[in-house]
């Protein structure tokens, strides 16, 4: 007596989850609009992320197309100091004639640059650390927990401003350096629990009875599990060293001759643009980095969601939302269903 | 080389949280010497209540636990010592696992496709240009088609009882000689058990596989298994012939596993049950696990932890009462 | 030596008094944008007072959805459509927040599947059930930890456990502790989700006959959802089949294991194997319960059902087009199946 081949049907389980199913994204084979992977949607449906992602993109935009847009250079005395803004110099210029606006403008790219590359230092480091703390166990997760522990006691800023002033050179590449030796300590504590959650899942011992080796284990079935979270993970201290690089060059331990957000801060502190009333010199470069930061924690909230399938919520704005991003038949098709 | 797995004095101990002062750490009896063996073609059911112990046996078996004590001999090897590689990939390539939890023992960001094609490849079963070939061959052997929309689907796209032929199929990948299968049917809906149930059966006709069905459904495990062993405390209490155990049990946590179960062909009825006490498995002391809940106790059930007594022929129970040593008997 | 609960052998169902909960074609649907899934439709079922009534079914079927409206529980995006939920004559769909929540555990408890989800881990059991009390009543603290030791003792839970944690308790005294703390207002109907599936099976029988004994002092009545038909089989009086969001079959205990009609259910019966009498290859229902966001058309079970052959017969195209109605085909007994309803 034989069995009947399964059917092709549809998830068996409660109603609710055959309606959003565990870590189940839109699926976008069956839609005959535009053809985007289901985390892309997800970040772009939701309102907060959605709007992150415009307001970032824009701020990237506005680094790339630096040279377009700010014909002056930022390095070079091009006007009467001291001026607000006005129709020549949309952001004034500093008291001793530097352009604002170019500096603003010049300066995203090294502010954004450096960030991101002390972001991707800083979260190789927590996701190395992280993973081997919590697969190996034993006195190596011991050694790592003192090691993560001495970092997250010691306040970040301090411990930076103390680094920075013991050592002599300055510039973005000691930015990077420095920030990305420090700030791993977080992201590397909340690795290390991830990984340790998903180590005593059954398709992990599974995988471990089939026969696969510890690094076929940890690259094959614990990281891929983990992508969404070391991408939350690495967005924060994205955002996080925009702020702590600036403060480190606000205080004079950045490369003043460079050009970035926090250096044109120093500069306007230096020259007491504040006792002078030239508003202008730091509120723009301030707005810039604020606006940066704000965006990112936006973005973070969609890629929170993304990590963690309970967050998402349908939402009546997504169908507008799909709709501009998908197209009309795209939300039909969806609708028809 | 002998297909059998033969299990002797299998014992684990987990520490319990906390030390005494003065006492040394207290230890979780899991389990305590239990002794079996799987043979070819033959499905074996491990039966108890959760704490009984028999999940961490089939873990044990399956190299997830080293036993505190106790040998697993397979292949003239014991498969208990840890030995370098090649051995415990061998091991694997001969003896598989099958989850309980059927979205739980699936990657959720991986394909089905991947999930039998690693087994493949690790053990190398079969050429490179032929891995996809053997794939869509595992997923019809379980039931599963058509084999080339499955493939690439994701877990979550289908249905338990999909997921858990899925489970199967990857089991049977390495062609095993042994499955060891955790409650496989448990989180499942009812009328999909039976699908399992038979495909297990069918599995182990035509490749004369060796089966350990661990469960606490009395009922499936007498509806597959050839051989029953019921466990209690971590300590096998009652082993036998399917049928003998069921219908004439020595054991009396046997007799009150049948008298709870709900069996609407028995027709309705309200059992008399003993009261509960509960037991422990911690720091257990000398004497019967069971004796705090047992109608049959007498004076030695407290002192002397029963052995495994064959009472009948191919039967045996671990009971002072039902089943004694012959040495007490003469005493 | 021995000491045993003796128990004689169950009475006939009790008298049919007044009815107690009465719901009236009720529909409930989760609201998804771009789908729209139908989780309980047009569903009557009505529970008398003191009465046994088992709702059984596999996952997806409705059954929780169904328990949940009652209480009137439910979460976005599911929400009642259509349809009366009346208790003791009042319509609960109309109540204001206020108003269920003065029904809600008074009039109506519930005892949900895993007491790890109702249970508050990091506070003591006599506790929550002082919480609980004084939501609902002015009452001292002391006094309701009094109260709190008496329920415990009633569901034989030694009463000092009021201080215990909920994790320093066994699954099967857990189980208790809730269904305690459901029995604490007295209700008239006490809702059980899935009350023992987490639990072996000796502590799930020891605490059915607890809750028997309990209902033959208290006189609630009680509502059993499970997906394990044979325990409904002996414990319920009354028993109905949920499939793919509607009931398919309703009759008393007895009377469906003695002569079930449905198709369902006499494959869902035949999904548990014997532990008496010949072992014989069984087989289950082949496929799997439908995506309720796209059911079948007509009858909603004709895919999996070995009656509908799929011919040019009118049977058939009944099957296939039109949604069987619940019909009396005995005494008390209903089934909504085409095959029994032109069967002579």
């Amino acid at each position: 007596m034989g069995i009947a081949p399964a059917e092709l049907s549809h998830p068996d389980g409660d109603a609710a989850d055959a309606v959003v199913g565990p870590l189940a994204l839109p699926s976008s084979r069956r839609r005959r609009g535009l053809h985007l992977p289901g985390w892309i949607r997800l970040l772009l449906t939701n309102r907060k992320s959605c709007a992150g992602i415009v307001v970032f993109s824009g701020i990237v935009g506005t680094a790339l197309a630096a040279p377009l847009l700010a014909k002056n250079s930022p390095t070079e005395i091009v006007g009467l100091p001291g001026q607000p803004p006005n129709h020549d110099f949309w952001f004034g210029t500093t008291d001793q004639g530097y352009d604002v606006f170019s500096q603003v403008v010049w300066g995203a790219r090294t502010s954004l640059v450096v960030a991101a590359c002390a972001a991707v230092a800083s979260t190789a480091i927590a996701a190395t650390l992280g993973l081997l703390a919590a697969y190996s166990g034993g006195w190596i997760d011991d050694a790592i927990n003192l090691l993560t522990n001495v970092f997250l006691v010691i306040p970040t800023l301090p411990l930076l401003i103390v680094i920075s002033a013991f050592i002599p050179t300055r510039g973005p590449v000691i930015m990077v350096l420095i920030l990305g030796l420090t700030t791993w300590a977080i992201e590397a504590r909340i690795f290390r629990g991830q990984a340790l959650s998903l180590r005593n899942r059954d398709f992990v011992l599974a995988a471990k009875v089939a026969g696969e080796g510890t690094w076929g284990i940890i690259g094959r079935e614990i990281v891929p599990n983990m992508v969404s979270r070391l991408a939350a993970g690495f967005v924060f201290v994205f955002y996080g060293s925009i702020i702590f690089a600036a403060g480190l060059e606000f205080l004079g331990f950045g490369d003043v001759n460079k050009t970035s957000w926090g250096v044109t801060l120093y500069w306007a502190q230096n020259n007491s643009s504040v006792l002078q009333g030239a508003w202008w010199h730091f509120v723009f470069p301030g707005v810039a980095i604020a606006l940066t930061v704000a965006a990112l924690v936006f973005v973070n909230y969609g890629v929170d969601e993304l990590s963690n399938p309970r967050l998402r919520r349908p939402q009546r704005q997504r169908r507008l939302l799909l709709r501009l991003v998908s197209g009309r038949a795209a939300l039909r098709a969806e609708e028809a269903r | 080389m002998s297909s059998t797995l033969e299990v002797e004095g299998l014992t684990k101990h987990f520490a319990a949280g906390g030390a005494r002062l003065f006492a040394g750490r207290s230890k979780v009896h899991a389990v305590d010497d239990v002794s079996f063996t799987l043979r070819p073609g033959t499905i074996t059911a491990l039966v108890g209540e959760s704490g009984s112990g028999k999940s961490t046996v089939a873990r044990i078996l399956a190299r997830l636990y080293e036993p505190t004590a106790g040998t697993v001999v397979f292949e003239g090897l014991d498969a208990t010592r840890w030995a370098r590689r090649k051995a415990i990939l061998r091991y694997r390539s001969q003896v598989q696992m099958i989850f309980q939890d059927p979205f739980g023992s699936l990657n959720p960001v991986k394909t089905i496709a991947h999930h039998l094609e690693r087994p493949l490849r690790i053990h190398r079963v079969v050429p490179r240009d032929r891995v996809d070939e053997r794939v869509h061959e595992l997923l019809e052997t379980v039931g599963l088609v058509p084999a080339k929309a499955i493939a690439p689907k994701y877990p979550h796209e289908l249905s338990g009882g999909q997921r858990q032929r899925v489970a199967i199929a990857r089991a049977l990948a390495v062609e095993p000689r042994v499955i060891l299968a955790d409650e496989p049917t448990s989180m499942l809906d009812v009328s999909i058990r039976i699908g399992i149930l038979n495909l297990m059966l069918k599995l182990k006709e035509d490749r004369d596989l060796a089966f350990l069905y661990v469960t606490h459904d009395l009922a499936s495990a007498r509806y597959v298994a050839d051989e029953m062993l019921v466990m209690y405390a971590g300590q096998i209490v009652e082993r036998g012939p399917t049928e003998e155990v069921l219908q004439n049990p020595l054991h009396p946590y046997t007799r009150l596993l049948l008298s709870a179960v709900p069996d609407p062909r028995a027709g309705l009825r309200f059992e008399a049950l003993s009261v509960r006490r509960s037991h422990s498995a911690v720091d257990p002391v000398a004497g019967c696990r069971f004796v705090a809940r047992c109608p049959l106790a007498i004076g030695v059930c407290s002192d002397r932890t029963p052995e495994l007594v064959e009472a009948r022929p191919a039967q045996a129970a671990r009971c002072h009462v039902t089943a004694p040593a012959p040495e007490l008997l003469h005493a | 030596m021995t000491d045993v609960l003796d128990r004689p052998m169950r009475d006939a169902p009790a008298v049919q008094t007044e009815t107690l909960v009465e719901l009236r074609q009720l529909v409930v649907d989760y609201a998804v944008p771009g789908r729209h899934v139908r989780a309980v439709d047009h569903v009557d079922l009505a529970i008398h007072s003191g009465e046994i009534v088992g709702l059984a079914g596999e996952s997806g079927c409705g059954k929780t959805t169904t328990g949940n409206a009652i209480l009137q529980i439910l979460r976005e995006p599911a929400q009642v459509t259509s349809g009366q939920i009346l208790f003791q004559g009042r319509d609960l769909v109309g109540l204001n927040r206020e108003q269920l929540r003065r029904f809600r555990w008074r009039n109506v408890s519930m005892v949900f599947q895993s007491a790890m989800n109702a249970l508050n881990p990091v506070m003591r059991v006599g506790d929550q059930f002082v919480d609980m009390m004084q939501a609902h009543e002015r009452i001292s603290k002391r006094r309701a930890l009094a109260q709190a030791g008496e329920l415990l003792e009633m569901v034989g839970i030694d009463r000092a456990r009021t201080r215990s944690y909920p994790h320093e308790l066994s699954g099967g005294m857990r189980q208790r502790v809730i269904i305690a703390m459901a029995l604490a207002l007295e209700p008239e109907l006490v809702i059980m989700d899935e009350p023992t599936t987490a639990l072996d099976v000796v502590v799930q029988r020891e605490i059915l006959q607890q809750i028997d004994a309990l209902k033959r002092e208290f006189g609630f009545a009680v509502l059993f959802i499970t997906h394990d038909l044979s325990l409904l089989l002996e414990f319920a009086d009354r028993v109905a089949i949920m499939y793919a969001g509607e009931i398919v079959e309703s009759a008393p205990a007895a009377e469906l294991y003695r002569a079930p009609k449905h198709p369902y259910t006499i494959g869902l019966m035949g999904s548990f194997p014997p532990l008496t009498g010949p072992i014989r290859r069984m087989t289950g229902i082949p496929g799997s319960p439908p995506d309720l966001s796209d059911p079948p058309t007509g009858c909603r079970f004709h895919l999996r059902c070995p009656h509908c052959l799929g011919d040019d017969s009118a049977l058939t195209a009944l099957q296939v087009g039109v949604r069987p109605v619940l019909k009396p085909a005995a005494r008390e007994h209903l089934v909504a199946c085409h095959l029994v309803e032109h069967t002579p």
